[in-house]
């Protein structure tokens, strides 16, 4: 049940941002004194009951028609953020546990402003989202926002300013269109010179919680190469299919024991014996019996596969319609036929005939049809029938958001961009349908993206091109490799084909970090390596490669286009252009066949992207993020993550000292 | 960066010669005290010198214990030599596993020349931390030394005592059936001291009400402030006492600092006291450097392989106004590190005596059986790159006397007009009582006399080379501004700059 259990910590990601607030909003629930007449009322409600803003006895009002702060404002934000972090992933790179320094001697952010100090409550928020929009955006990006030494963070923000924050949670090519893209979301209403209300951030707020829960920001990335097809996200893995109230029979008793048992991870063999008596006596509830007799871990997959086939069947047996348990159902079987069919086509073609026995039981168009038609489409598409799966899809993808979105991506697969691109121009959803009115738009933006991708190509090509020919630059970074931390300046001579190194790195088994220091020969690939612990320089070749980010590095952004689907999406914002690029997994293991490095022979990759910050005036390149992950099939797992930053003053002539040569103790 | 894997490599290497440990050796502990001084400690140390001293610490505890001869070979260098040597006299000796391990750790750091080295036990460790965060086990009171009697000079708020009868002023006589009169401070300390809950019975005799009383008291866990101060009374100085670089200490500090702010007065200088504050945490102490400043370099730092960083502070605020900052021999570790970077970044100068020396940092390490080892592993210097560790720093203006640097200090701030007393022991300076051994004047047959080098700091008079008490009366005289009144018996020295 791996897919299932990871959309259930989807789900959670979900609920944490949500919080099972919304329910009792109805309810009555009144955290301030001052709102209950205010337009604003609900929005503030959910926010609080999000964590979004402070309340409980010390804070008796909300003040909603007060202007909002710039620094209150970037602590909303914050917690905004924090909610939806996962979803601008793909373009921070920093996961939920990233830290802000790898620690003493490592650079750590800090705001360039003079008026916001360290031991204040708006620090460490606004240091937060100052950093994101860092990552995003490029160096001091928030002074974009609020330029100057001073941030003011106690000044009312405007509507304009609070857009530009707003903006990083939107697929928005340039930075100078905040305030249109923002209002075009319509999270606010104002006037640009508007000072924004305490109320009006409060439903800004609400709708980007919304925004955030519904569908991926680029719905069409496929960063990690394991998004398609894509299946809905199911909230409730574990429902009884039924219910049952006191006092229950001993069956009732036992089968919601077993239930309970499951859903807490606690089951034992003893929990689906009870269930096997269940199933084969009079005990009604077929399906949930079933079911969780599909969950049996000591059974094969090919008896769970059985079991979650017979759920089906008492489902149709019980003449019921329940669209949202068929789907769970065919989930359910789904599920199974990943983990029974791994790569293998033909396994996929078996569950899928049987899948599409059910078609004929269930009404054409009905939402019973479209639950199964979708896990037959995923199925299709596994099976390698695309065309098919597209068949499938297109029936019924402008009322399904799944469908739409596998419709899309597997059009582009195909080379049809254009057709994609005019299947979503003729989407009119309804204005009341929010998922599918925001999922229009952005599948609208992510397809402008597409037809970019080998313009911006070119301008990568061309900036990495530039760096290339330049006589010598500095690179001064920070990266972690496998828990090793390092901090180097990294001197390059292209004219002598020389480079020198030297900074220090951190053993995460060590204590106290040691000295790197080496000098590059490349006319005779020659690396000279300072062992500080022998006080002695060592020699090594470098004409092979270790890892596999290595071989993808060699290859320029044409050909990484073009033979190995990289995906590019290009920012502009203040002096920067930002090209961010990922390349999918699945992908790479292909063409990794024919490449092999020290590491051995590649057997997955999970990540592989890239940052490239472009200064717009010189077309140089100015920073490189990156974050790798490979698995090799020594079983070794290699996570590569830094930071670059490129600098063309400082660089000079490299010339390797002879004594280095010699390997003499300097 | 591009191919940065023979470092990797060669890192793999070297950890694979660090050895696992077997659960069941009963020098499991004493290992991994070896490796980490081995690949850690600041003074590269080598293995035959760890050895030696494990094993000289062992053989002369045999020889103090048991008069048992147990000859150091000169063989033995290695780390199996020393675990095998310590099993087989652990024999011989009929000791336990765990004091002999104890010998040998405390045997091995001995030879690092570095007392900042500790192998602490779960107990002393906890202490350890208590001590750092300002907490501490008692009853609640501080103590001073008068006249051979121990008096109660101040209730710590929230406190046991505080809640007791108990005031200041009390002379306490006994402890349960101790007798404390006549003792000095490290013997009555002895008898005060115990484990938190325990309770005792104090025997104070108070003058005020003729009277002797008995209190029951039971000890408890209390956090001191770790920053203290207020305004003088004249001039707009603030003076902020800093115990030790615990992890409320920047708050606090900051909250004094606003605290002044908001007294509306305009402020002409700040006095800051690292006296006798032996340290504390590097992350407290830059928070506190960033209240003095935007930003800047606070330290370098490096370690045994000669790796150089350099710590920063950022996104704080200029202090705007004159800062002196009051310095010890007990002013030591991240009270010299802040000292040292607000004089080099110019904003601070230092009154007072030469500071400790103790320029090093450690880390402290949890052991595999719940004790810890407390390692140096960096040396730190000042912004202008000066050598702290076993130098100290010596201050811009070196005064001796404990009440004459916070003269010297107000001095240094233009201060106009003076008023110094004794109150119950304390010299009060301009409204701020200072704990001083020894009261500011004494009464003698040939008159009133005041310590020396006070009289002189105030005066600006560097004639005056005594350094115990001189006759007040001559100075006087000559000093139309400097005068002595006396009310309720107190008397107040007061002086205004002619």
């Amino acid at each position: 049940m791996q897919k299932l259990i990871r959309t259930l910590t989807c789900g959670l990601l979900v609920a944490t941002l949500v919080t099972p607030g919304f329910a009792s909003a109805a309810g009555g629930f009144m955290p301030y004194g001052d709102i209950s007449k205010h337009h604003a009322r609900d929005s503030i409600i959910r926010s609080v009951q999000a964590g979004l803003f402070a309340a409980g006895p010390g804070v008796p009002l909300f003040y909603p028609k007060r202007d909002m702060t710039r620094a209150e404002f970037l602590a909303l934000i914050d917690r905004l953020y924090y909610g939806g972090q996962y979803q601008l992933y793909p373009l921070t790179f920093l996961s939920e546990h990233a830290e802000w320094t790898s620690g003493e001697g490592f650079d750590k952010p800090y705001l360039p402003y003079k008026d916001v100090d360290r031991l204040t409550w708006m620090y460490n928020p606004t240091l937060r989202i100052s950093y994101v929009l860092d990552r995003l955006y490029g160096p001091n990006a928030i002074q974009q926002v609020f330029p100057g030494e001073q941030m003011h963070p106690n000044q009312p923000i405007t509507q304009e300013e609070a857009a530009k924050i707003l903006q990083m949670f939107v697929m928005s090519s340039d930075g100078k269109h905040a305030w249109e893209d923002i209002r075009e979301w319509g999270w606010l209403e104002g006037e640009k010179t508007d000072r924004l209300k305490r109320g009006e951030a409060a439903v800004a707020a609400d709708r980007l919680m919304t925004y955030l829960v519904q569908d991926t920001i680029m719905p069409l990335l496929d960063y990690d190469g394991q998004k398609f097809p894509m299946v809905p996200e199911i909230l409730d893995v574990f429902p009884l299919f039924s219910t049952y109230t006191n006092p229950k029979s001993v069956d009732e008793e036992k089968y919601v024991n077993a239930v309970e048992a499951i859903r807490n991870h606690e089951d034992t063999d003893a929990t689906f014996e009870d269930l096997r008596k269940l199933a084969s006596n009079s005990f009604g509830n077929k399906i949930g019996t079933h079911f969780y007799l599909s969950w049996d871990p000591s059974t094969t997959l090919d008896l769970n596969l059985e079991e979650a086939y017979k759920a089906i069947d008492a489902y149709f047996e019980n003449k019921i319609i329940l669209p949202d348990t068929l789907q769970l159902l065919s989930a359910n079987v789904y599920d199974i036929a990943l983990q029974l069919g791994g790569k293998d086509q033909r396994q996929y073609q078996k569950v899928l005939e049987h899948l599409r026995g059910y078609e004929k039981k269930v009404k054409q168009d009905s939402k019973e049809w479209e639950a199964l038609g979708i896990y037959i489409a995923a199925l299709e598409v596994k099976a390698g029938q695309i065309d098919a799966a597209l068949d499938q899809y297109r029936l019924f993808n402008s009322s399904h958001a799944e469908a739409l979105i596998n419709t899309t991506y597997y059009l582009i697969q195909q080379g049809r961009l254009q057709e994609a691109e005019q299947l979503v121009a003729n989407q009119k959803p309804k204005a009341s349908d929010s998922r599918m009115t925001q999922l229009t738009r952005l599948l609208k933006q992510d397809i402008a993206s597409l037809k970019q991708q080998s313009e911006i190509a070119t301008d990568l090509a061309f900036t990495l091109r530039r760096l290339d020919n330049s006589d010598s630059y500095q690179v001064k970074g920070e990266a972690v490799l496998s828990g090793f931390t390092f901090k180097y300046t990294q001197d390059i001579d292209q004219r002598n084909n020389t480079s020198r190194v030297s900074g220090f790195y951190q053993s995460p088994q060590k204590l106290v970090s040691d000295k790197l220091e080496t000098y590059t020969d490349g006319k005779e690939q020659i690396q000279y390596s300072y062992d500080s612990d022998r006080d002695k320089w060592d020699k090594y070749k470098t004409n092979s490669l270790d890892f596999l980010h290595e071989w993808i590095a060699k290859q320029s952004a044409k050909d990484r286009l073009n033979n190995l689907q990289a995906r590019y999406y290009k920012q502009t914002f203040g002096n920067y252009d930002i090209i961010t690029e990922w390349i999918p997994g699945p992908v790479l293991e292909e063409k990794a066949k024919q490449v092999s490095t020290g590491r051995g022979k590649i057997k997955s990759v999970p990540l592989y992207m890239n940052k490239y910050y472009i200064d717009r005036d010189t077309d140089q390149l100015l920073q490189h993020v990156w974050r790798y992950e490979e698995i090799y099939d020594s079983d070794e797992y290699v996570a590569y993550s830094g930071t670059d930053k490129f600098d063309y003053q400082h660089a000079g002539k490299v010339s390797i000292p002879e004594e280095v040569r010699k390997g003499v103790t300097p | 960066m591009k191919r940065i894997t023979h470092w990797l490599l060669a890192a793999f290497l070297l950890l694979t010669a660090v050895p696992v440990q077997a659960a069941s050796n009963p020098y499991a502990e004493t290992e991994e005290v070896f490796w980490h001084i081995m690949e850690s400690h600041l003074s590269k140390p080598s293995a035959n010198q760890l050895v030696k001293g494990a094993l000289e610490a062992v053989s002369k505890q045999a020889e103090q214990e048991k008069k048992l001869n147990l000859t150091v070979s000169p063989e033995d260098d290695t780390l199996p030599e020393l675990e095998q040597r310590l099993l087989e006299w652990q024999k011989k000796g009929g000791w336990d596993a765990t004091i002999v391990r104890t010998w040998a750790i405390d045997g091995m750091l001995s030879t690092l020349d570095d007392p900042h080295s500790i192998f602490f036990t779960t107990d002393e460790l906890r202490l350890f931390q208590s001590d750092v965060e300002n907490q501490f086990v008692g009853f609640g009171f501080r103590l001073r030394l008068q006249n051979d009697a121990l008096i109660i000079r101040e209730i710590v708020p929230n406190s046991p005592a505080a809640a007791s009868v108990l005031k200041r002023g009390d002379q306490l006589l006994k402890v349960d059936q101790y007798s404390l009169v006549g003792k000095s401070f490290e013997e009555a300390y002895a008898y005060l001291k115990g484990n938190e809950g325990s309770e005792a019975a104090i025997t104070v005799y108070r003058p005020s009400e003729s009277r002797e009383f008995v209190v029951k008291l039971k000890r408890a866990m209390m956090t001191l402030p770790e920053a203290e101060g207020q305004l003088f009374a004249k001039g707009g100085v603030g003076y902020i006492k800093l115990e030790t670089f615990g992890s409320e200490g920047a708050l606090q500090f900051r909250d004094k600092l606003e605290e002044f702010k908001r007294s509306g007065k305009l402020m002409n200088g700040l006095i800051v006291d690292l006296r006798d504050n032996g340290g504390g945490y590097l992350s407290s102490a830059r928070d506190i450097a960033s209240l003095f400043m935007e930003d800047g370099l606070l330290m370098y730092t490096t370690n045994r392989n000669g790796v150089e960083v350099e710590t920063w502070v950022r996104n704080g605020r200029d202090i705007g106004i004159p800062v002196l900052i009051l310095v010890n021999g007990g002013t030591a570790s991240a009270s010299e590190l802040l000292s040292g970077a607000l004089r080099d970044h110019g904003i601070a100068k230092l009154v007072g005596t030469k500071t400790y020396g103790k320029g090093s940092a450690q880390q402290v390490i949890p052991l595999s059986e719940g004790d810890a080892l407390k390692l140096t592993l960096n040396e730190y210097f000042t912004p202008k790159h000066t050598v702290v560790n076993h130098i100290g720093l010596t201050p811009d203006m070196i005064v001796e006397d404990y009440a004459a640097q916070v003269v010297e200090a107000l001095h240094a701030l233009q201060i106009p007009t003076w008023e110094l007393s004794d109150e119950d022991g304390d010299t009060v300076i301009n409204g701020i009582p200072f704990p001083t051994v020894d009261p500011l004047f004494k009464q003698t047959e040939g008159g009133l006399q005041i310590r020396a080098q006070v009289l002189a700091h105030l005066l600006g008079d560097t004639t005056i080379t005594e350094k115990g008490y001189i006759s007040l009366a001559p100075y006087l005289e000559k000093h139309r501004t400097l005068k002595l009144m006396s009310t309720n018996g107190v008397r107040t020295l007061s002086y205004s700059k002619p």
